[in-house]
C-alpha cells in the first residue's frame, strides 16, 4: 500500500513540478530560460521559485553582467525530494498494473 | 489525504516530466562561431573561384577539392567549439546529445557526400550538380536533428532543404548562369545562410 504522505505537496503542484523537472535535467537555468521554456508569466514563475527556495529545494545565484541575472539550480535536498516524488508516482503506476 | 493521484494521473505526471526533460536536453550540433567562419570562408571561396580563375576547364574536381578543404577546417573548428562548450557546462564531450546528433546527421551527410562525388565524376566540367546534392543533403541532415535541435538549426535546415530543391530546377540554374550557378548556390547557402544563423544565435545569446 502506498503511503501518500510521502508525496511532496510542494512539488506536486503542476508549475513547480515543471520547474523542478527542468532544474533536474540541467545543472543551472537562468530565469529567462526557465520562463522561455515553461511559458509562465514573470509573477507566476517568481512565486513558484520562491516557494521552492523557501522549502530548500532550489538555490539562487545572482550575478551582475550587463544587467543582473539570476540563475537557479537544485539543491541536494531538492534533488532528493524530486527523486522521492518520482518514486512515489512510479509506485502508484506499478501498483495499478499489478 | 486529499487530492491523491490515481494511476492514470500519476502516469500522466510521469509523461509530462519525461517530455519536459527531453525538451530540456536540446543539443546544438553547430556552434555559432563555426557557422560564422563557415559563412565567411564559403563567401570567400565562391568569390575566389569566381573571380580568380574560375572557368569551365577548372571544373568539378577542383571545385570539390577546394570545398572539401573548407569542410575540413570548419569541421575541426566546430569540434573544438563543441568540446569547449561541453567543458564549460561540465558535461562530457561525447554526451548523450552528441550521440543522438551524430546518429541523425551522419546518414544524410554521407549520402550527400557520396552522391556529390558521383555527380562530379559524371559531369567533370559541370559542378552544379555537386553543389545541389551537398546543399540538399546538408539540409536533410539538419532537419533530421529536429526533435532535439534548437529552433535556429531547424530553420537553417529548412532553408538549406528548400534551396537545395530549388537548385535542381533547370530554370533556377539558367537564371544563375551555367558557370556562376554552383558558386552562387554555395555562397548563398553555405555562405549567407550560415552567417544569418550565426548572427541569430549571437543576438539571442545576448538577449538572454
Amino acid at each position: 500500500m502506498i503511503d501518500f504522505s510521502q508525496l511532496d505537496r510542494i512539488i506536486h503542484e503542476k508549475g513547480r513540478l515543471a520547474i523542478m523537472t527542468l532544474l533536474a535535467s540541467r545543472h543551472e537555468w537562468s530565469f529567462q530560460d526557465l520562463k522561455g521554456q515553461l511559458g509562465m508569466s514573470d509573477g507566476n514563475l517568481i512565486t513558484h521559485l520562491r516557494a521552492l527556495f523557501k522549502a530548500g529545494y532550489v538555490s539562487e545565484i545572482r550575478e551582475m553582467k550587463q544587467r543582473q541575472q539570476t540563475r537557479y539550480a537544485l539543491t541536494e535536498n531538492g534533488r532528493d525530494a524530486f527523486n522521492r516524488y518520482l518514486s512515489v508516482l512510479e509506485a502508484i503506476v506499478r501498483q495499478a498494473r499489478e | 489525504m486529499k487530492n491523491e493521484p490515481n494511476a492514470s494521473e500519476a502516469a500522466e505526471q510521469l509523461r509530462t516530466i519525461r517530455s519536459l526533460m527531453e525538451r530540456a536536453t536540446v543539443y546544438r550540433a553547430i556552434s555559432a562561431p563555426a557557422a560564422l567562419v563557415a559563412g565567411v570562408l564559403s563567401v570567400g571561396l565562391s568569390w575566389w573561384q569566381g573571380v580568380m580563375g574560375w572557368g569551365a576547364e577548372l571544373a568539378s574536381e577542383r571545385f570539390t577539392k577546394e570545398w572539401m578543404m573548407v569542410l575540413l577546417v570548419v569541421s575541426l573548428l566546430n569540434v573544438g567549439m563543441l568540446w569547449r562548450s561541453a567543458r564549460g557546462r561540465g558535461e562530457p564531450f561525447v554526451s548523450a546529445g552528441m550521440k543522438l546528433a551524430l546518429g541523425a546527421l551522419v546518414p544524410p551527410l554521407v549520402a550527400g557526400f557520396v552522391l556529390g562525388l558521383l555527380a562530379a565524376e559524371a559531369a567533370p566540367l559541370d559542378p552544379v550538380q555537386v553543389s545541389s546534392f551537398w546543399i540538399l543533403f546538408y539540409g536533410l541532415a539538419l532537419r533530421a536533428t529536429g526533435s532535439f535541435a534548437p529552433r535556429s538549426i531547424q530553420r537553417l535546415g529548412l532553408a538549406f532543404f528548400v534551396a537545395g530543391l530549388l537548385s535542381f530546377l533547370p530554370s533556377v540554374r539558367q537564371l544563375a548562369g551555367p558557370v556562376a550557378a554552383p558558386l552562387l548556390f554555395m555562397s548563398l547557402t553555405f555562405g549567407l545562410f550560415h552567417l544569418v544563423y550565426a548572427a541569430a544565435v549571437f543576438l539571442s545569446n545576448r538577449r538572454a
